[in-house]
């Protein structure tokens, strides 16, 4: 983990130090998810907790998965990333969106997490949102970040928005939403 | 004869930021993380941001600082001051994990 702090001048220090994760004792069942749910807080690392319950395998055991909850899990995550404003995405949380998006569309596409749904406007609204949600990302890629001396990117004045991996993330999404 | 030298983002501020997480173990998605930063010992205002890495990226989490929101460089949203303030902020942590799905 790190601390990375600047003063006016743009002049900085990043401190580090590493914490021990054991991730033996994760446990993610329907009480877990609907408890993630309920998390209010809309930051990256929120958002992230919520969506790795259902893009990571963890220990080695297929996907989790909960038709309803799943549905109200990418609801969640989709409006989120249609929330942000382009100029307020960097390379890091479009990187980390994008895996995202990658595995959550592909999961809801190939196991037909919507099917059955009787409305079909929620549907439809669903893709809908969900090629604005990519849109979104994709076109975070067109922004350079100005010089601002209030945000990390002080010392850093173009940061690129995406990188390779990124970019593949998210045209595997493209791919998978025109499926 | 002589050469010169120009170190890019070299600068840096005079003073220790103390930074400490307590626990130092923990278990991902459960564990809550205290991180702290203790700017009492810097000579100027400074503005400090709090993070990890994960083997998808570094992952950045808002501070009272940086107020890193979803619309954090819009002008319609108060920004981040400088300032001597200690900063804390409690964090659940993402496992570890490879980037099979790529």
């Amino acid at each position: 983990m790190y601390v990375k702090c600047w003063d006016r001048n743009g002049g900085f220090k990043t401190y580090r130090d590493t914490v021990e994760l054991d991730g033996s004792n994760i446990k993610i069942d329907k009480a877990d998810v609907d408890q993630a749910l309920k998390e209010t807080t809309l930051d990256v690392n929120s958002i992230l907790l919520l969506a790795d319950r259902f893009v990571t395998k963890h220990q080695n055991k297929p996907y989790y998965f909960n038709k309803e909850q799943m549905q109200r899990a990418t609801k969640k995550i989709i409006n989120y990333i249609m929330l942000i404003e382009t100029d307020a995405m960097d390379l890091h949380k479009t990187k980390q969106l994008a895996f995202v998006m990658n595995i959550l569309t592909e999961r809801n596409l190939h196991e037909k997490v919507w099917e059955g749904v009787k409305d079909d406007k929620i549907v439809h609204d669903m893709m809908a949102s969900m090629v604005k949600a990519t849109s979104n990302l994709i076109m975070a890629n067109r922004k350079t970040p100005v010089y601002a001396n209030d945000t990390s990117l002080s010392g850093i004045k173009n940061t690129i928005p995406l990188d390779l991996n990124g970019f593949t993330w998210l045209a595997k999404t493209v791919d998978y939403i025109i499926e | 004869m002589g050469y010169a030298k120009k170190n890019y983002f070299s600068r840096s501020f005079t003073g220790i930021v103390d930074f400490t997480i307590s626990p130092k173990k923990g278990t991902p998605f459960e564990t809550e993380f205290t991180l702290t930063a203790s700017k009492s010992r810097v000579a100027s205002p400074i503005m400090c941001e709090f993070g990890y890495f994960h083997p998808r990226g570094k992952i950045v989490l808002p501070s009272e600082d940086t107020i890193d929101n979803l619309k954090q460089t819009s002008s319609k949203v108060k920004k981040g001051s400088f300032n001597k303030r200690t900063l804390t902020r409690k964090v659940k942590l993402l496992p570890a994990s490879d980037l099979e799905a790529t």
